[in-house]
């Protein structure tokens, strides 16, 4: 074989990729020929040299201008998308519907008629404006559902238990985390709904409890919903 | 899961894979990080590519724009540097439509068959290599560059270019024997 012919094999040969009897070869007529060598040792110390390279620092204000590109992308691209991508992971949507569940404990607890007075039926409204600004943020679409007590709680009723059904039936294919983040949710939701069914047995025609309560069943509904899909 | 151990993780010991679920999940904080983990070398490649720092920083820039756009798509299947890398082979190609170049015409065929000169290399300085680097073809620079440089496998290579393992193989001897020539000042 010709020298122009090894050469062709060096960049092969100093990275190690060529078969053993290939190799063999080409050590062979190293060791016989001094032009094939000397290339192959500059070859290795190109690569030695490349290698050894640094690396460089780009200038402090670009992350700023990165950042104030993203930001900009970010009020473009719509809020409601990228909460909704959000909602959309288990984790997250359990977490909303727990602070949902537990917003609705707090108020609940907040408001704590004295048995037997009529202090709830005169008690000004909920200051829905006193919610934080992140909480808002985070689940809009529940904060709609409190807002809308006119949605019939029967109807919310049916589909939760179409829904417990659907996940019943899943539930077993469930990894552990998934069970676990799904059965600490329900037990939040589920004892808002308790200390809300509590009050409205003491005083069935509080409307604002009643709009706490359903408010609690479309969290129970949402946090379903949710893990059906699992 | 652990969420006390998760809470009290410091940044600094996230995984680039913790990292980018974080960003996809809209923290620009773990976006900042990860910034922070590899601008570095992204910058550096792109210095190495196009020759001239504002060029490289907007390509930078450009680069981890990409990256934020598309972090929801990282699944951790490969490394994230490779990943990371993949978006700046697509920019590079990208700039290089723009310009009209195709790297696959910038493989001086006939380089192979050429008289390989016999005499050693000098001793050099990493001035010397970088200049030289840069007035190799752009295909073979960037597979130089991925390779000796970045240290990626034929593999990952071909993979991000769309090329054969063989074309990857073939552009980076030629890309070292021309930089051996450039060195001896024969360019």
């Amino acid at each position: 074989m010709s020298c122009a012919k090894y050469q062709d094999r060096l960049s092969d040969y100093i990275d190690g990729l060529l078969l053993e009897r290939e190799r063999l070869d080409v050590e062979r007529h190293l060791q016989e020929c001094g032009n094939c060598r000397t290339i192959c040792e500059d070859l290795l110390y190109l690569r030695q040299l490349s290698r050894e390279l640094p690396e460089y620092e780009p200038s402090p204000q670009l992350w700023e201008r990165i950042a104030a590109a993203i930001a900009a992308e970010t009020r473009a691209d719509s809020v409601p998308k990228r909460i909704q991508r959000l909602w959309m992971r288990p984790v997250f949507a359990a977490a909303a519907v727990v602070t949902i569940a537990l917003l609705v404990g707090a108020l609940l607890r907040s408001r704590s008629p004295v048995p037997g007075s009529q202090e709830a039926h005169v008690s000004p409204p909920v200051q829905w404006s006193a919610l934080t600004p992140s909480l808002l943020e985070i689940q809009p679409t529940a904060l709609i559902l409190v807002h809308k007590p006119t949605v019939e709680r029967e109807i919310v009723q049916q589909r939760i238990a179409a829904l417990e059904r659907q996940i019943q039936q899943r539930r077993p294919f469930w990894d552990a985390e998934t069970e676990a983040c799904f059965r600490r949710a329900l037990e939040t939701v589920e004892r808002s709904l308790a200390h809300c069914r509590q009050g409205l047995e003491r005083n069935p025609k509080d409307a604002v409890l009643r709009e706490l309560y359903l408010g609690a069943l479309k969290a129970k509904l949402e946090l379903l919903k949710r893990f059906s899909e699992l | 899961m652990d969420y006390e151990a998760v809470v009290t993780k410091t940044a600094d010991s996230f995984t680039d894979l913790e990292l980018a679920a974080q960003s996809a999940a809209g923290d620009v904080a773990a976006f900042e990080r990860l910034y922070e983990l590899h601008r570095r070398r992204v910058y550096s490649l792109c210095l190495r590519m196009l020759g001239n720092a504002a060029d490289a920083e907007d390509m930078t820039q450009e680069v981890f724009l990409q990256v934020f756009r598309k972090i929801g798509t990282f699944r951790g299947e490969a490394a994230f540097t490779t990943w990371l890398h993949r978006l700046v082979v697509n920019q590079v190609l990208m700039h290089w439509r723009k310009q009209g170049i195709r790297p696959e015409e910038t493989t001086e065929e006939g380089d192979m068959s050429e008289v390989v000169r016999p005499h050693p290399l000098p001793v050099l300085d990493r001035i010397a290599l970088e200049q030289a680097i840069r007035r190799l073809p752009p295909g073979y620079r960037l597979v130089f560059l991925l390779h000796d440089v970045e240290g990626y496998e034929h593999e990952e290579i071909a993979a991000m270019l769309g090329c054969s393992v063989g074309t990857s193989k073939s552009q980076l001897h030629k890309a070292r024997l021309k930089l051996r020539r450039l060195l001896q000042g024969e360019g």
